[in-house]
C-alpha cells in the first residue's frame, strides 16, 4: 500500500460519520481483494479499530495524518469549483496558447 | 411533523437502532416522512404504517454485531476450524462490485478470518487441495429466494459432495430457506442456513385482519404511484420488509424503495451513475426496438 493510500484512506474514515467500504473503494480504486486486505493492514497496524461495531479512525491515525500534514486535508473542497469547458467557448486544440506578455519574458 | 406521525417515527427509530445511535439512514427517514407520507393515498395510509413498522432494518453497527454473532454460532458446530474451512463470497452476476461486498469485508474483518481461507473465485483452488476442505462458508446479507446461493453451488455441485455447505446471512426469507432445503435434499447435499431473522411474505405475517385485501390495497396504491408491475411485490413477488443501513435488497416491497418520476421512496435503493460505456447496450436495444417495431409495423 502506498502513502497516499493510507493517507487517502484515513482522511475517508476522518471525514465520514459513515463509512461505506463501496464508496471507499470506488475512491481507492483497488480490486476486492487488495481492498480488504487494506482494511486488514490498517486494523491491525491500529489505524482504525472497531469501536462497539463501529469502523472508526484512532488516536494513532490520527497523529499520522497530522504527520503527514493532512490533518486538514478534506474529500471535498467547496472552495475549488469544477466548471465544465464548454467547446464553443473552449480555445482551439489547433492553435498555439501564447502566454500573456510572452515576447517580453523570452526579450 | 403531525403528533401521530411522529410517534409513530420515534416508535420505529426505536426499535430499528436498538442500542446504537441513529445513522445516516435513519435521520433521513425522519427528515422526510412526513413528506414522503403525504404521497401516500389516504386509504392505504394504515396498510402502510403498519407494514413499515414490521420491516427490519440493519444499521452499520447492529450487521456487525450479528456478523460477529453468526460467526461464533458456526464455530459452535463441530469440527468447523481453520485447517478444514474456507470462506466465499457470492459475487453478482456482471461481476461489478455492489453494497454486498461490504458484508462479506465486514464480516472477515470483525471475525479476524485468517486471508488465507477466504476466496471470492473457490475456481482458484486446485483441485487436490478440495480433499483438505470439509467446510465450506459463504457470506452475504440478505436472501430473497435463494436463488443466488442455489445457482452458485450449482455451478459445480461435485466439490460441494460429502462436505458441508454453510450459509450465513443477516436476514434470510422462509422461502429461501425451502428452496435451499429442496435443492439440497435433491442433490444429496449438507447445506445449513445461518441466519439472524428469518421473515415470512409481508402479506402472510397475520399483519392484517384481511391479508388478501390489504395486498390489493398495496397492489392498487403501487399501481397509481407509478410502479413498475414487477417491482410492486419485489423480485419474484417475494414481499420482502428489510432494509440495510447502505442499500435496500430489490426483493422488498416496490413503494418502499422505488423512486418514480413522481414518487420518492423512503428507503430507496442505491443507484451508483452508470457510464455511459455501459449504457451503449441499453440504447442499442431500444434502438433495435424500435427499428423493429417499425419494420414489423410496416409488414402488418
Amino acid at each position: 500500500m502506498t502513502e497516499y493510500q493510507r493517507t487517502l484512506f484515513l482522511i475517508y474514515f476522518k471525514d465520514c460519520s459513515e463509512v461505506d467500504f463501496h464508496e471507499l473503494n470506488l475512491l481507492l480504486g483497488l480490486n476486492g481483494n487488495v481492498f480488504d486486505q487494506l482494511i486488514r493492514e490498517m486494523i491491525d497496524d491500529e489505524y482504525i479499530a472497531y469501536d462497539n461495531y463501529k469502523l472508526r479512525i484512532t488516536d494513532k491515525g490520527i497523529r499520522y495524518l497530522i504527520s503527514k500534514d493532512q490533518i486538514y486535508s478534506q474529500l471535498e473542497n467547496d472552495d475549488f469549483i469544477l466548471r465544465n469547458i464548454s467547446p464553443n467557448d473552449a480555445f482551439p486544440m489547433d492553435k498555439p496558447y501564447v502566454p500573456k506578455n510572452f515576447l517580453s519574458k523570452v526579450e | 411533523m403531525s403528533e401521530s406521525n411522529l410517534e409513530f417515527v420515534n416508535k420505529c427509530l426505536a426499535q430499528w437502532k436498538g442500542e446504537f445511535s441513529l445513522d445516516e439512514r435513519l435521520k433521513s427517514f425522519s427528515n422526510r416522512f412526513d413528506e414522503w407520507f403525504e404521497q401516500i393515498p389516504e386509504e392505504s395510509r394504515d396498510i402502510v404504517k403498519i407494514l413499515i413498522y414490521n420491516m427490519s432494518y440493519y444499521s452499520n453497527q447492529s450487521t456487525n454485531k450479528w456478523l460477529e454473532k453468526l460467526h461464533k454460532d458456526l464455530l459452535a458446530f463441530q469440527d468447523v476450524t481453520d485447517e478444514n474451512t474456507i470462506y466465499a463470497f457470492i459475487k453478482s452476476k456482471d461481476g461489478k462490485s455492489n453494497s454486498s461486498n461490504d458484508y462479506w469485508t465486514n464480516y472477515k474483518a470483525i471475525n479476524r478470518i485468517n486471508s488465507n481461507l477466504c476466496f471470492e473465485n473457490l475456481d482458484l483452488i486446485r483441485t487436490e487441495d478440495w480433499a483438505y476442505i470439509s467446510n465450506i462458508i459463504f457470506i452475504d446479507d440478505f436472501s430473497g429466494t435463494g436463488k443466488t446461493f442455489i445457482d452458485e453451488i450449482k455451478k459445480q455441485p461435485s466439490r460441494y459432495f460429502g462436505k458441508r455447505v454453510f450459509f450465513i446471512v443477516i436476514n434470510i426469507m422462509q422461502l429461501a430457506i425451502d428452496e435451499i432445503n429442496k435443492f439440497a435434499k435433491e442433490s444429496g447435499l449438507e447445506i445449513v442456513c445461518l441466519a439472524f431473522e428469518t421473515q415470512s411474505k409481508a402479506f402472510e405475517r397475520n399483519l392484517f385482519a384481511d391479508e388478501s385485501k390489504a395486498k390489493a390495497n398495496i397492489e392498487a396504491m403501487s399501481k397509481g404511484l407509478g410502479i413498475p408491475t414487477h417491482h410492486i411485490l419485489g423480485y419474484k413477488g417475494t414481499e420482502s420488509l428489510v432494509a440495510f443501513y447502505n442499500n435496500t435488497p430489490n426483493n422488498t416491497l416496490g413503494f418502499i424503495r422505488y423512486d418514480t418520476e413522481n414518487y420518492r421512496s423512503i428507503f430507496p435503493r442505491r443507484n451508483d451513475p452508470k457510464p455511459s460505456w455501459q449504457m451503449v447496450d441499453a440504447s442499442k436495444k431500444r434502438k433495435a426496438a424500435n427499428y423493429n417495431n417499425k419494420v414489423l409495423g410496416n409488414k402488418k
